[in-house]
């Protein structure tokens, strides 16, 4: 298809010389395997310092221009896969006036964007052609790092005129509203660099769009034994949970790495540990031990899965009576079904705690361990 | 019974005179509440409608009753209430009982979890004596019920099946109600879909009777929650415009404008009886049908048998459902149970394994700006869920739900930390120099839900249906919205509030919900409209707003109409009338409407 049919009706006036300064541009598509600057902006925990190669790993298409981009992938010093990046040559276009736009932009390995870097000679400019100031980079890179942007669900024309200036579409006698998509026009102007709504607009569905899935469903084909423990070690929560997500079984008895994730993941990462920990693992007193010693120090849901995973390992519950009062509703009447199942007599220090915990005053579920209590 | 016929029946007996040595005053029959608010969301978990002093921060007017007590000499009073914060801090709900305007010893709302809490003694002289609550804080203090014996040791029941047979043994009620009405159809629940059904049913001429359990109809749209509604009317819109609201910013104090033109509007079909504060609390079927649903007045604690061919659930919680053994779900399923994953979202879209993290509820608030500065009270008790977040506005996305909470059977712990969330983070907004003139206008007390019960139907509505955009022959109601559905951020950014929800959006042109998703698989004369119709709970994401649920009233009201003509049940107007049930619902979009009243 002929490239500039392919343009949508806003793009059909472009000026030639926009489109020469973008055909020359291109040829930083075809010979750039690797990056030509130093990223301007990279998420934490990413460095870029040790690229040894780059491969083409495929091409990705922009909808809205029907331009294609290479993909690269770059490794690390140690031949290991380390972040796709491509060098992006794209139009923005404005009342018919369309510049290049040139940024060479950087994904992670699951296809979350990462960075981007500028041409010393091609900065990024707002409509009137000022060059971005380092809080609109700012700006803009925290707008490209949010998956879930409001401009995934809006059309430009939604949201502002062709000036860039806000129709006030999403107002109600003059205050600002939401409930339309989940943002008010205030979070919107926030997350969007003044002036440059086009260009964040264009970037954004570059980074979040087609080459972002490509990486995503890339993934199984280069990860290995080494990424997995690359991942697991390397503080990224997306990283961690893929990682988590692809062990079987076995996997978990090499604990150490696990309960290192355990302790400094988010809560889904905690609770996707737990859900894959094998039971025959969890009986063992070198892991449940360190697991239920965090107990106070967990959010709700790794509280309550701990709780529940309690009749594997019922020698962690004697000492969780020490946190009674730090148990939701439910999660106490988990403990105390726990506590009954395990029969016998309590052991002192649990009677002690339950008794203290139901005379407490402040605690408000003090009647539950009464009842309890009542033989 | 209407509002009016109620206050003429408090009106006309305004002493109670009671002859035991013992008796127990429910709080919310008091005939003047002041500003104390009945409170009725909780009946199922703690056993009775109750009042609430909601005045953010502001004590709110003392509510009173007079009563008459026979047995001269000393009587010992308690109150059934909570302290619904406990911990090292006042409680925030603190009142007094005052009786001839003299307070009872001992301020209540002290106690953790619901109980009774003893108040103090009066000497009876055989007068009338009036009984007033004196709220002390305006932050919630709760009463549900005061009771005067003259055994100081008397032993009374805190909660449950003992409660429940303590109080019908001290009020002396029958086990059944004793009056009985019929209709054609019984509707429960006055939210948009609950609306919706009980005017297409009623235009096409069945008598129709439409239980609610407040003053005032719209559920999530009224003026006392305050969203506005969203989605497309379909082929309904004649219907739905009478009941829908403006597109204001939730909360917005013109839900008050738009509620007016909703009660007007419901109540110019001639056909509808209005049952305004009354709640259902039981369906009672045999051979899987429902015989009846009985209801009790939020206030008076009078009660009546419903009964009728045909019933709709619009409860947004599928209590009839629930009560009459329909099938329902809750939660939410695992990916695989429907395959509705979202590759791009994964676990926070569809999880795993299925587990209770359904969206959650909200409260919201409004505030302005006055003219002058405003103070507003420490509140250490609501720091520990606010933390440091502060705020003078609320949103969609303060919401709460967690793996461990019921949106049904945790609700009022639900809504109490989404009070703690609002007074804290305003409470912390306030403390700014620039927030000095902020002033709260208004703050919910009624839990804003979006997700509980699913009755389960003949169809099940999921996430495939919006990504293929599946058209059914049955196809009744439409919708273009995007699938929304939220998780809390604190999944991922363990330091955010864990009152702070975040939306994911999947959008895919139109899409149909087909009639059998509307009528429950197995109670073969029960019709379900509203967030509890039959969907997996990303099937809920798209058409859970409330133009959408107004839809489904419609097409169920409309369908119960020609079950009445043909004397069947719902599936067989899918399975023998379908032809005519889609004519009508093209024919009735060119109905007149009823004049106003
Ligand atoms: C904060 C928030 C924001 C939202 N945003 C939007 C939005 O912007 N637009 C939109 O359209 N939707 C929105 N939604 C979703 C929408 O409000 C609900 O899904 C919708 O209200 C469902 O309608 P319904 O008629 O099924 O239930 P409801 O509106 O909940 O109505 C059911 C009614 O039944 C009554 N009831 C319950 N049990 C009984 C009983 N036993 N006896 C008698 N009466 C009973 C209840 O009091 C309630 O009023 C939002 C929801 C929330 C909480």
């Amino acid at each position: 298809m002929n490239l500039l049919e392919s343009i949508s009706e806003r793009y059909r006036k472009p000026c030639l010389s926009a489109f020469l300064l973008w055909g020359l541009g291109a040829w930083w598509m075809l010979v750039a395997g690797l990056p030509v600057n130093k990223p301007t902006h990279l998420r934490s925990g990413f460095k870029l310092e040790t690229v040894s190669k780059s491969e083409g790993a495929f091409l990705f298409l922009n909808p809205d221009t029907s331009i294609t981009h290479q993909m690269n992938l770059l490794y690390s010093s140690e031949g290991e896969p380390l972040l796709y990046y491509a060098a992006i040559n794209t139009p923005v276009c404005i009342d018919g006036i369309c510049k290049p736009v040139l940024v060479e932009m950087y994904w992670d390995l699951l296809g979350d964007y990462v960075g981007y870097g500028e041409y010393p000679n091609q900065p990024l400019t707002k409509y009137d052609h000022d060059p971005f100031l380092s809080e609109d980079h700012e700006k803009l890179h925290g707008l490209l790092l949010d998956r879930n942007s409001i401009l995934d669900r809006k059309s430009l024309d939604d949201l502002y005129d062709l000036r860039g200036v806000s129709q006030d579409k999403i107002a109600y006698n003059g205050v600002e509203i939401d409930g339309i998509s989940g943002a008010t026009k205030k979070e919107i102007t926030a997350s969007i660099v003044s002036g440059a709504l086009y260009s964040c607009y264009r970037l954004w569905y570059l980074a979040h769009g087609d080459a972002s899935r490509k990486i995503r469903e890339n993934l199984p084909a280069i990860y290995s034994d080494t990424l997995a423990r690359q991942f697991l070690r390397s503080g990224q929560s997306t990283y961690r949970y893929y990682a988590v997500r692809q062990m079987e079984g076995a996997d978990f008895a090499d604990f150490a790495p696990v309960m290192n994730v355990f302790e400094e993941g988010n809560p889904l990462v905690r609770k996707h540990i737990l859900k894959k920990l094998p039971d025959s693992l969890l009986q063992q007193s070198d892991i449940y031990g360190p697991l239920y010693e965090m107990f106070p120090d967990l959010d709700n849901g790794s509280k309550t899965l701990l709780l529940k995973k309690l009749p594997l390992a019922p020698a962690a519950a004697p000492p969780l009576s020490d946190h009674l009062i730090e148990m939701s509703r439910n999660q106490l009447l988990i403990y105390l079904k726990q506590l009954a199942k395990s029969g016998g007599q309590l052991p002192p220090e649990v009677r002690d705690n339950l008794e203290e915990a139901a005379q407490n005053p402040d605690f408000i579920y003090a009647y539950l361990i009464q009842d309890f209590l009542i033989p | 019974m209407n509002q009016f016929l109620f206050l003429f029946l408090l009106a006309l007996f305004p002493v109670t005179v009671f002859g035991q040595q013992d008796f127990l005053l429910e709080a919310e029959s008091f005939p003047t509440p002041g500003g104390w608010l009945t409170d009725q969301q909780f009946v199922e978990q703690m056993g009775s409608s109750y009042l609430i002093a909601h005045g953010s921060g502001q004590p709110v007017q003392d509510a009173s009753a007079e009563i008459k007590l026979s047995e001269k000499g000393l009587y010992h009073v308690w109150a059934r209430t909570k302290n619904w914060v406990p911990g090292n801090w006042e409680a925030p709900g603190r009142f007094l009982i005052e009786i001839n305007g003299k307070s009872l010893s001992n301020e209540l709302g002290l106690s953790p979890g619901w109980g009774w809490e003893y108040a103090g003694s009066i000497k009876n002289r055989g007068k009338t004596l009036r009984i007033s609550l004196r709220d002390l804080t305006g932050f919630d203090g709760r009463c549900d019920a005061i009771y005067f014996s003259q055994d100081r040791e008397a032993v009374l029941p805190d909660g449950g099946e003992a409660l429940a047979e303590w109080r019908k043994e001290k009020d002396g009620s029958p086990e059944a109600p004793e009056t009985n009405k019929a209709y054609d159809l019984v509707v429960t629940g006055g939210g948009i879909s609950g609306c919706a059904a009980a005017m297409a049913a009623a235009e096409r001429g069945l008598r129709v009777a439409l239980i609610h359990d407040r003053p005032v109809l719209g559920g999530n749209a009224s003026s006392e929650i305050r969203v506005h509604t969203l989605g497309i009317y379909g082929k309904f819109a004649r219907l739905l415009k009478l009941i829908d609201t403006e597109k204001y910013p939730n909360g917005h104090p013109d839900a008050i404008k738009d509620q007016q033109k909703r009660d007007d509007n419901m109540a110019s079909f001639p056909n509808i009886d209005l049952y305004l504060n009354w709640r259902a609390y039981d369906a009672v079927s045999a051979d899987n049908q429902i015989r009846h649903v009985d209801a009790r007045h939020t206030r008076t604690n009078e009660r009546i048998r419903f009964s009728a061919p045909l019933y709709v659930d619009a409860t947004g919680d599928g209590w009839i459902g629930y009560w009459a053994g329909a099938e329902f779900s809750y939660g939410r399923e695992s990916v695989d149970t429907y395959g509705e994953e979202w590759d791009k979202w994964g676990e926070v879209w569809s999880p795993e394994e299925a587990d209770n993290a359904v969206m959650g509820s909200s409260i919201l608030f409004q505030t302005r700006v006055a003219e002058k500065p405003v103070a507003f009270p420490e509140v250490p008790w609501a720091a520990p869920v606010a933390g440091e977040h502060a705020a003078v506005a609320g949103e969609w996305y303060w919401e709460f739900t967690r793996d461990d909470l019921h949106q049904i059977d945790d609700a009022e712990e639900i809504r109490d930390h989404l009070l703690r969330a609002i007074y804290g983070s305003y409470a912390n907004a306030k403390k700014l120099p620039e927030n000095a003139n902020y002033a709260i206008d208004w703050v919910g007390y009624l839990v804003g839900k979006r997700e509980s019960r699913r009755l389960v139907g003949d169809h099940i509505f999921t996430f495939n249906d919006v990504r293929n955009n599946t058209p059914f022959p049955d196809s009744v109601v439409q919708e273009i919205r995007a699938v929304d559905v939220h998780y809390q951020r604190n999944l991922l950014e363990e330091d955010t509030p864990d009152f702070l929800s975040e939306a994911l959006f999947y959008r895919n042109g139109v899409y149909f919900i087909p009639y059998r998703s509307l009528y429950s698989k197995n109670i073969s004369n029960l019709f379900m409209a509203g967030r509890n119709f039959s969907c997996s709970h990303i099937g809920l994401g798209g058409p859970r707003v409330m133009n959408t649920c107004g839809q489904m009233g419609a097409a169920v009201g409309f369908a119960a109409s020609l079950c009445k003509k043909y004397g069947v049940g719902p599936r067989a107007i899918y399975e023998v009338h379908l032809k005519e049930y889609m004519q009508l619902i093209e024919d009735q979009q060119e109905t007149q409407l009823p004049e106003k009243r």
